[in-house]
């Protein structure tokens, strides 16, 4: 019978210092170089629904100001030592789409990072390449400031069971700059250090 | 404001009716969709994922990959299919691409994007080949059913045949058509995967020593070259200044496009063997050439990258294709082992 008392809950990454590429924006905004380096992006008034996912709106959303995490190695601390069942990523790919890798630190001397797979999909396919969640579809694509009709730019989900669960401080993505992850979530419950080693089950 | 489509808590699914077959690379999309279209129960990659060939060869001037389409062509002839090739620059080719929609053949197309109206991309601004299908064309009213299978520009409509002449005739860059002129069992496995099948793809990921690079040989010639390549690439972020006359622009153009088509093709490759006889079997091998696949492609992205980032960045990416590479020939050599039986495997001769 497990032991621990605190059950699991969804919390949210906190991506705010992490974010390094604006890749939505509002009619007649600026995104620079967008989601691709090409200058497209999504149509940011299409996708404030997502908020909650992306664990809040970025400041100046829609206005060229950050608001994904192209991947470059980043290192994104939990708040606290979390016991993870599961980790979930809403994002895109551009380029192509892939099957790459993050990494779960347990902050315990001596442990391997350990790898979960991250397959997201083109931001730009009308099919999910891995078996994602499409969350958004958007009307249209915006292209250095002008709408685009035809290409449906798509925003994908994809959640990964952790079995056994895994004791983590940090997770780490992958260097991959065609990888953008607008939100990421874990299912977790606070490490109980006395019983770090048990695998008790929540109640 | 349209309101977007929003599917958060649903099981994954198609996001686009219809789309069921799609792909990202449009000659096996196209080809796939041929299959598909004579047999709903064929498997796409026990034909087109029959080749782990990279079809790079060592050149003064850095690897040199050859045209994907002749490797596709002999796969489908390995099953039985025989692909015939026109090009529309022929004599009489057009009257031969009408001759064979008014016999009913379905067909791939190779067109100039400049000119296809649904092709975003490159619509009224870049001069590429791509390939659709076309099929169950009604001379009555002259129109033809349109697949373009490929994700990011998927569309499945009948279109006026008049509409496409522009893409097929309005340039010269190398348009035509394939059509599957005789076809082979299509529906099973019979005899696909065999040891002898699984000896050529083992050589084909690990040997050594052919005439063509395996990929363990391109993935270590790339790692050899990749103070050079991280030279060369971002001229792609810089515009064409010369029209087109840089040599060695074209030449890393070229090079992208065969580490685009390579990475196609180990894709492909872990679909076939995930879709063998003795797929539990092959399992290992597939999750090494798929895990291969994706770090070429990763490769290829900051290689690409590397001309809009800065000198830290681009250190950085250095540094991950280098590990990328060196894992690529680490998993290529361990697919090879498992498919050959041992370390022992004889070079290529293909």
């Amino acid at each position: 019978m497990g032991r621990l008392s605190r059950a699991s809950v969804l919390r949210a990454l906190d991506l705010r210092d992490h974010r390094n590429n604006a890749g939505c924006a509002l009619p007649g905004a600026a995104a620079g170089t967008g989601l691709d380096g090409l200058g497209r992006s999504f149509p940011a008034e299409e996708l404030r629904h997502l908020e909650d996912l992306m664990g809040g709106l970025p400041p100046r959303w829609g206005l060229g100001a950050p608001d994904n995490v192209e991947c470059v190695g980043q290192r994104i601390d939990l708040p606290e030592p979390l016991r993870v069942r599961s980790l979930g990523v809403l994002g895109a790919c551009t380029g192509g789409s892939y099957r790459d890798e993050l990494l779960l630190e347990s902050g315990t001397p001596g442990i391997a990072r350990r790898p979960v797979g991250l397959g997201l999909t083109d931001f730009l396919a009308a099919t999910p390449a891995n078996g994602e969640s499409c969350v958004a579809a958007c009307s249209f694509l915006r292209e250095n400031g002008r709408d685009v009709q035809g290409p449906v730019p798509r925003l994908w989900r994809r959640e990964v069971e952790l079995e056994p669960p895994h004791d983590t401080v940090a997770v780490w993505l992958p260097v991959n700059p065609d990888i953008h992850v607008f939100g990421i979530w874990v299912h977790a419950e606070p490490v109980d250090r006395d019983h770090a080693e048990d695998g008790e089950e929540s109640p | 404001m349209t309101t977007p489509k929003t599917d958060i808590d649903s099981a994954p699914q198609a996001a686009v009716p219809g789309a069921a077959f799609t792909d990202a690379s449009c000659y096996h999309a196209t080809l796939g969709t041929l299959l598909l279209e004579h047999d709903g129960r064929a498997e796409p990659a026990t034909v087109l994922g029959n080749t782990a060939a990279t079809r790079a060869r060592r050149t003064q001037d850095g690897p040199v990959f050859g045209d994907l389409v002749p490797a596709l062509i002999d796969s489908m002839a390995a099953r039985g299919h025989r692909v015939v090739r026109g090009r529309l620059a022929d004599e009489d080719g057009w009257g031969g691409l009408t001759a064979a929609l008014h016999a009913g053949d379905p067909l791939v197309v190779v067109v100039d994007t400049f000119h296809l109206d649904h092709y975003w991309l490159d619509r009224g601004r870049v001069h590429a080949l791509h390939a659709l299908t076309l099929r169950q064309f009604n001379p009555a009213d002259g129109t033809v059913r349109l697949t373009d299978a490929v994700d990011v520009t998927f569309v499945d409509n009948r279109v006026p045949l008049a509409d496409l002449e522009p893409a097929l005739l309005g340039s010269d860059i190398g348009q035509g058509w394939l059509e599957v002129a005789d076809w082979g069992p299509v529906a099973g496995t019979v005899g696909v995967g065999s040891p002898k099948e699984l000896q050529v793809h083992a050589a084909a990921l690990s040997g050594c020593g052919g005439e063509e690079l395996s990929g363990v040989e391109l993935a270590a010639y790339l790692s050899d070259s990749l103070d050079r390549l991280f030279e060369l690439t971002p001229r792609l972020a810089r515009p064409d200044a010369r029209g087109g006359a840089d040599d060695e622009r074209r030449r890393v153009t070229r090079l992208m496009r065969g580490m685009w088509n390579y990475h196609h093709t180990l894709r492909w490759f872990a679909r076939y063997l995930l879709a063998l006889p003795a797929a539990d079997d092959t399992r290992p091998t597939a999750a090494a050439v798929e895990r291969a696949s994706q770090d070429w492609l990763a490769a290829r992205s900051m290689l690409l990258h590397s001309g809009l980032a800065s000198p830290a960045r681009t250190a950085r990416y250095r540094d991950e294709v280098a590990r990328r590479l060196g894992r690529v020939a680490g998993d290529l050599q361990a697919a090879g082992e498992l498919l050959g039986g041992g370390p022992e495997v004889p070079a290529w001769e293909g």
